[in-house]
């Protein structure tokens, strides 16, 4: 394993061609001056970090795939797979005129298509897992559909993590030119019982009226820590549908941000979380109104039981110029036990006239009112939580962007609540 | 004398949850216990919901939509909110494969 020090740095650049060892050796100068989160600024306030990035090394190469059932295993008709295992992109296929699918390492396309796709939306300056992110990311995958090219099917990306003790720093960047339109599918995992930090980061760039779908199904298991950098940027009556399903990892955060650069884009974030044990999942969420007449929604709902904790953070920000803005967010949260915790903070930052938004949040347990009525109309007190449960998620499973993940998510869902009512937790 | 189709080899379905398949205009939810498999409709004889989605519990299936639940060998409500039985298919297994006679079992 290589550690996190400027000799990897160095290694690295006798083989990088030089734009891409400046850029490392930008994110590390970076990661050198910023410091680990200690909890005490206010974007880490829910967040207790208990490592330094230090007792990790970053792989010197992909462990053995994982092979094993997980949610992509029921979709058989897709356009592309990529798997990128530990940070490499082992495993790469693609065949659809007008799209590519290449990686850095895999040296398929010529320099300038790296360039021009690779680590161009996130600051390094941003916090040190963005610095480091930048600095030791060994691969990194790149989608690009052409101009006009509408891929049937679903392109699915593979993340895994299969090695304990180590850091690793996965990258997709999609490129969608103007009026492309193309639906991706994230899985992310790793076995549980290994301690690891993953920090992954997805670049997403809409060039006018293109459409993308992307879902992010997050299982990683439950002894990794995943700080996911997610961005997208949206051109003139673009559209960006996100899906966010969070069920893994021992701490989860996704800090993600939309920019709706262009006059009439659009944007949309759907989410659902269920955390149980002591998992704890941090969403941060920004949206920037930039471009006229533009609209976005953002709608989150989770589950906590045991002593899990989630946090919903929220900004929309209207900024001036932005007339004709729809924006609205809302996020909606179960606490299923007396250890459990949900955060929700939903912002508006509106400069601007002429706009049309709204936001709301909810925390709390089970409405005591509809499980009377259900136990009113014979449904054991068990039986009523679970088919209050299966409602409440159900709606955000249906909104999904992209279909073809349902039966295994409501799975996943049911079996954990189910699970804990047979080990009387809930 | 109903007709026997193959729908599946026994090691493709799911322990213990249930998978929709659509049978000659036939909408079934087949459900594999062990070495075992039992056919009802998959349409919840009280309202419109999916009881391949459901949960197995032992020998019975919840409906995921109302709770009502199902015996999965004789297809009878168990539980309110449902009243009338599931219709049941006859399911055989042979050399492996899993076949279902479309002419309701009960």
């Amino acid at each position: 394993m290589r550690p996190l020090e400027q000799s990897t740095i160095d290694r690295a650049a006798e083989t990088a061609p030089s734009w891409l060892a400046d850029l490392r050796q930008n994110g590390f100068d970076y990661f050198e001056k910023l410091s680990m989160p200690t909890g005490s600024e206010d974007e880490w306030r829910y967040v207790n970090l208990d490592f330094e990035m230090a007792e990790f090394g970053i792989p010197d190469v992909a462990g053995v795939p994982l092979v094993d059932e997980s949610d992509i295993s029921v979709l058989t008709d897709y356009a592309g797979i990529a798997r990128l295992v530990d940070g490499f992109v082992v495993d790469l296929f693609c065949d659809v005129p007008g799209v590519i699918l290449a990686n850095l390492a895999g040296n398929g396309q010529d320099e300038s298509f790296f360039e021009e796709s690779l680590g161009k939306l996130i600051e390094p300056d941003l916090d040190i897992f963005a610095a480091a992110h930048q600095a030791f990311a060994t691969d990194g995958l790149v989608l690009k559909v052409g101009a006009g090219v509408a891929v049937d099917g679903p392109i699915i990306v593979d993340m895994q993590v299969t090695q304990a003790d180590t850091i690793s720093f996965p990258h997709l960047s999609v490129v969608m030119e103007a009026n492309a339109e193309a639906s991706v599918i994230v899985e992310m995992r790793s076995p549980d019982g290994q301690r690891n930090v993953v920090v992954p980061r997805l670049e997403l760039s809409l060039g006018d009226g293109a459409r993308l779908n992307l879902v992010t199904s997050q299982h990683w298991g439950n002894a990794t820590t995943a700080i996911t950098h997610q961005r997208m940027v949206v051109g003139r009556d673009a559209t960006g549908r996100l899906g966010e399903i969070g069920l893994g990892a021992k701490l989860g955060r996704l800090d993600l941000n939309v920019d709706l650069n262009g006059d009439g884009s659009n944007s949309e974030l759907v989410g659902l979380y269920f955390g149980e044990e002591q998992q704890v999942f941090d969403y941060r969420v920004v949206v920037n109104h930039h471009g006229k007449n533009t609209r976005s929604d953002v709608f989150l709902k989770g589950a906590v039981e045991d002593e899990a904790e989630s946090v919903f953070t929220g900004l929309l920000k209207i900024w001036p110029n932005a007339t004709r803005t729809s924006t609205f967010e809302t996020n909606r949260n179960l606490v299923l036990s007396d250890g459990a915790k949900a955060h929700s903070v939903p912002n508006l930052e509106i400069l601007c006239d002429d706009v049309v938004c709204g936001h709301g949040s909810t925390v709390g347990p089970l409405e005591e009112e509809h499980m009377y009525y259900l136990m009113s109309r014979g449904l054991s007190r068990e039986r009523a939580q679970r088919v209050l449960i299966r409602g409440f998620f159900n709606e955000m499973i249906q909104r999904l962007p992209v279909s073809g993940l349902e039966d295994p998510v409501r799975d996943a869902v049911n079996a954990k609540f189910v699970k804990a009512q047979a080990e009387g937790r809930v | 004398m109903s007709e026997w189709i193959r729908i599946a080899p026994l090691g493709d379905l799911p322990e213990g949850r249930g998978v929709k398949v659509d049978a000659a205009g036939h909408r079934i939810a087949l459900f594999r216990l062990g070495e075992a498999v039992y056919a009802l409709a998959d349409r919840c004889s009280h309202a419109e919901a999916s009881l391949a989605e459901g949960e197995v519990f032992e020998d019975e299936v919840e409906c995921p939509r109302h709770g009502a639940t199902f015996g999965l060998e004789d297809g009878q409500a168990r539980s309110l909110p449902a009243s009338k039985p599931q219709q049941t298919y006859e399911v055989k297994i042979t050399d492996g494969d899993v076949f279902l006679a479309l002419q309701e079992a009960s």
